[in-house]
């Protein structure tokens, strides 16, 4: 029996212990797929779906989101977090760099469509033997100003919300604080599901920068990467 | 009947309200004080709804609204509400100051407080020297002692003599207040004004906050610290006047301290602590609703709970229910509405979705402790139990019973209203991975497609323009190849002749081509010096025989072999030697 039938075997039989209300063993089930590495939008949307039942909106906020990572167009997954974002209280509205960030593997394909485009009509344009070289010449001035557009974002966004470092609040009562100690005073509140950006770790806590810019220690435990 | 007479008094306590005149009253916490050293000021209203804080200002005190408390209370069956709008005075230069009344218009009618008086003397003598330097700082704490849990809201004011330029450093960093066992509330964004001290006119960046005693004693509060990157000009003596603008100017960073101080912690009172407090400190007001108020057993209710008030709203945890028979309660959802920049005035909401499990005529009563810092005592707040027609038969219970406990997981029923997920995905999963699309080989080897469409064309290109080049050679060494064929075959002497002296006209072009350049011509050829004698002898004998076998038809027409063979050799070796 291979690994793909043994796969299907847990999927199937999370599936079947979420439908019969046994949520703990369904989430058991789904994360046994993802430390094999078995990566889908539908397993994490499951996996959320889980988390949510048994009334940890952190890690179910953070499972969605990795499914909207995958899948950007998983309507159903943004319902879900959607929903599971108001029970924490978390209605911030996303930041235009987060929301550009979920269609970060787009910002490419479209800046190197353009970039060919734009270096095929220069050189049609340079041929003096086609009659279309005004033509041509205009296409590439706007492939190229897309193009520079395009790569201009790539560049600002990085790696979207498959950036490595990036990580959600999944604890309630997180402070981001001035220094790596339950005593130091805190910087600010973190709510669930709230992004940070993971610096560097020291002992249980982690240097990180919260997505109003301020910069202090979390528990590290209060925190998970948003890419497993 | 029995009731009658307390509904009767009830009644009238209402219409007492109802018709109480409101009333306006100020007093300040000191009547002396010395410059900058900051004094409150309470605007009280009672019996009239006022939202907007009332306009006070007075030459030579600066005067910021710190926040506004209002209360409904019922007392002897009087209900009253008082609105208390709190300002922080500071004075800028000694003298006696008059604040004038404070006028609020409420129904047609204004209604003044009566005019009062603060003194301001001279104090602190360091004080006078620090307005002589280019920038200093001051910590400004209203009060000088608090309650554990209490929040107290304070100013970090950074002076600086007009002529600097300034800004925070680095961008983004708020103060750091040096002490221990209190905690600060977030920052406002800091306010920017102008300010005359001494005579001088400041720019001051005031930073807002509040802060909280965690423990009782003697809180210190050495310093705050703010660093600024500023931009001095040279010769800066605390000079007044228009900024020259073609001074030069140093940028430094500094690091700039306030004063210390200091404010007495006092432990909460442990005698009468209600046992529903959770660590609310301030002042608050309880309302309650719910909709709808005619259900069937088994459908859902909200009852929306409001905590609104002046106080560490942080602590402030889900009231506690009674009269919870016959009510399934499931978990409130929380919801904070700030009503000023740190959110020490505040409205808390919590929404709690009940289920009538049998016929009940009223909702549960709310209930909801507090400690109030300003009459030192514990309040405990009630709702009245609100109207709810519930009809039906008795339900099973499906979960948990009441009051307030965390749903199981695995039975609970969440009513219709509660927000719940859609549900899980059946369908074979999709693999996908969280490597960026620029990391993945797949993106890169796809660019390679278009490079080598682009260089095929490219190649194609250049091979056409050398065919087109090209062209005139190859013709030439067509033509070439059939007069050789022809001095082979050719019987006839005028052809030959004709055929050999072209021959030697090509090879010249076919050299010229080949070498770019301009080789020299048959006749340069003859009758220069690059051929050996006897080669030149025997192409201009051959030239001239073509030219009288052609022009002059002198000679014999049919040709010998010898002749043939003569010519054939003729042209090979001007090949080897041209």
């Amino acid at each position: 029996m291979n690994s793909d039938c043994l796969g299907n075997t847990k999927w199937n039989a999370a599936n079947a212990a979420y439908a019969e209300g046994k949520y703990e063993e369904a989430k058991v089930d789904y994360i046994q797929l993802v430390d094999s590495r078995e990566y889908s939008s539908e397993l994490f949307y499951n996996l959320g779906d889980a988390w949510f039942k048994l009334n940890d909106h952190g890690r179910a906020i953070l499972n969605y989101q990795r499914a909207l990572v995958l899948n950007p167009a998983f309507e159903e997954a943004k319902a879900n977090l959607q929903t599971a974002l108001k029970i924490v209280g978390n209605e911030d509205p996303k930041t235009i760099r987060d929301s550009l960030g979920t269609y970060a593997d787009y910002f490419p394909v479209v800046a190197s469509v353009t970039f060919w485009i734009a270096i095929f009509c220069i050189v049609g344009a340079l041929q003096k033997r086609f009659s279309y070289g005004t033509f041509f010449g205009f296409v590439s001035i706007a492939a190229g100003i897309l193009f520079v557009c395009s790569l201009a974002i790539c560049i600002w966004i990085g790696a979207g919300l498959k950036d490595p470092d990036r990580a959600l609040v999944i604890e309630s009562g997180t402070d981001l604080k001035y220094g790596p100690a339950i005593t130091a005073r805190p910087v600010e509140s973190l709510q669930i599901g709230q992004p940070v950006q993971l610096i560097s770790a020291r002992g249980d806590w982690t240097f990180c920068r919260a997505n109003t810019g301020n910069l202090g220690w979390i528990l590290s435990r209060k925190v998970e990467r948003v890419v497993p | 009947m029995n009731r009658l007479p307390g509904l009767f008094i009830i009644l009238l306590g209402i219409l007492g309200n109802a018709l109480a005149e409101p009333s306006i009253s100020g007093s300040l916490s000191e009547t002396v004080t010395d410059v900058d050293h900051p004094v409150k000021l309470e605007i009280k209203v009672e019996n009239a709804r006022i939202t907007r804080p009332p306009n006070v200002s007075v030459n030579g005190l600066s005067i910021s609204f710190a926040g506004t408390a209002t209360r409904t209370q019922i007392l002897n069956f009087q209900a009253s509400s008082v609105t208390i709008f709190t300002y922080i005075i500071t004075p800028v230069r000694e003298g006696i100051y008059e604040i004038p009344p404070v006028e609020v218009s409420t129904g047609g009618k204004a209604y003044r407080t009566t005019a009062m008086t603060l003194k301001v003397i001279h104090g602190d003598p360091t004080r006078s020297a620090t307005s002589d330097k280019p920038y200093f700082a001051e910590l400004v704490v209203p009060k000088e002692s608090a309650y554990v849990g209490e929040q107290i809201p304070i100013e970090l004011r950074f002076y600086f003599n007009q002529r600097i330029q300034y800004q925070p450093y680095p961008q983004g960093q708020y103060p750091i207040i040096e002490g221990e066992d209190f905690v600060t509330k977030k920052y406002s964004d800091p306010a920017e004004k102008e300010l005359e001290l001494n005579g001088r006119i400041y720019r001051v960046l005031i930073y807002k906050t509040a802060l909280t005693g965690v423990k009782p004693g003697k809180l210190n509060l050495q310093s705050a610290t703010q660093g600024f990157l500023i931009s001095t000009p040279f010769g800066l003596r605390g000079s007044q006047g228009f900024a020259d603008p073609f001074e030069s100017f140093q940028q430094q960073v500094v690091d700039v301290k306030t004063n210390g101080s200091s404010i007495q912690i006092k432990p909460l009172p442990a005698g009468d602590r209600p046992a529903d407090f959770s660590g609310a400190v301030g002042e608050f007001t309880l309302t309650a609703s719910a909709q709808p108020d005619k259900v069937k057993t088994g459908n859902p209710v909200s009852m929306k709970v409001e905590i609104k008030g002046l106080g560490n709203f942080d602590r402030i945890e889900q009231p506690s229910l009674t009269n919870t028979d016959g009510w399934h309660i499931y978990q409130p959802t929380e919801a904070i509405e700030t009503l000023d920049d740190l959110g020490l005035s505040a409205t808390k909401t919590f929404s709690y979705p009940l289920v009538a499990e049998k016929a009940v005529t009223t909702s549960p009563i709310v209930r909801f402790s507090y400690f109030n810092p300003n009459s030192e005592k514990y309040v405990t707040l009630s709702t009245s139990p609100i109207n709810i027609e519930v009809q039906g038969e008795l339900i099973p219970k499906v979960s948990s019973p009441s009051p307030v406990a965390a749903p199981s997981v695995s039975t609970q029923i969440k009513p219709p209203g509660v927000p719940d997920v859609l549900d899980i995905e059946v369908r074979a999963p999709v693999p996908a991975a969280f490597t960026p699309l620029t990391k993945q080989p797949i993106f890169w080897i796809a660019q390679a497609i278009p490079a080598c469409a682009l260089l095929a064309f490219g190649f194609g290109l250049w091979l056409q323009n050398a065919r087109i080049a090209s062209q005139p050679l190859r013709a030439l060494n067509l033509e070439s190849r059939v007069l050789r064929k022809k001095i082979g075959a050719s019987i006839n002497r005028s052809d030959l002749l004709q055929a050999a002296v072209r021959l030697l006209e090509l090879d010249c072009e076919i050299r010229s081509i080949r070498k770019g350049g301009t080789p020299p011509s048959l006749e340069e050829w003859i009758n220069g010096e690059r051929l050996p004698a006897e080669i030149r002898r025997d192409l201009r004998d051959l030239v001239e025989a073509r030219s009288a076998r052609i022009y002059g038809h002198h000679g014999p027409e049919s040709l010998t072999e010898e002749e043939r063979s003569r010519i054939i050799s003729l042209l090979n070796r001007w090949r080897a030697n041209a």
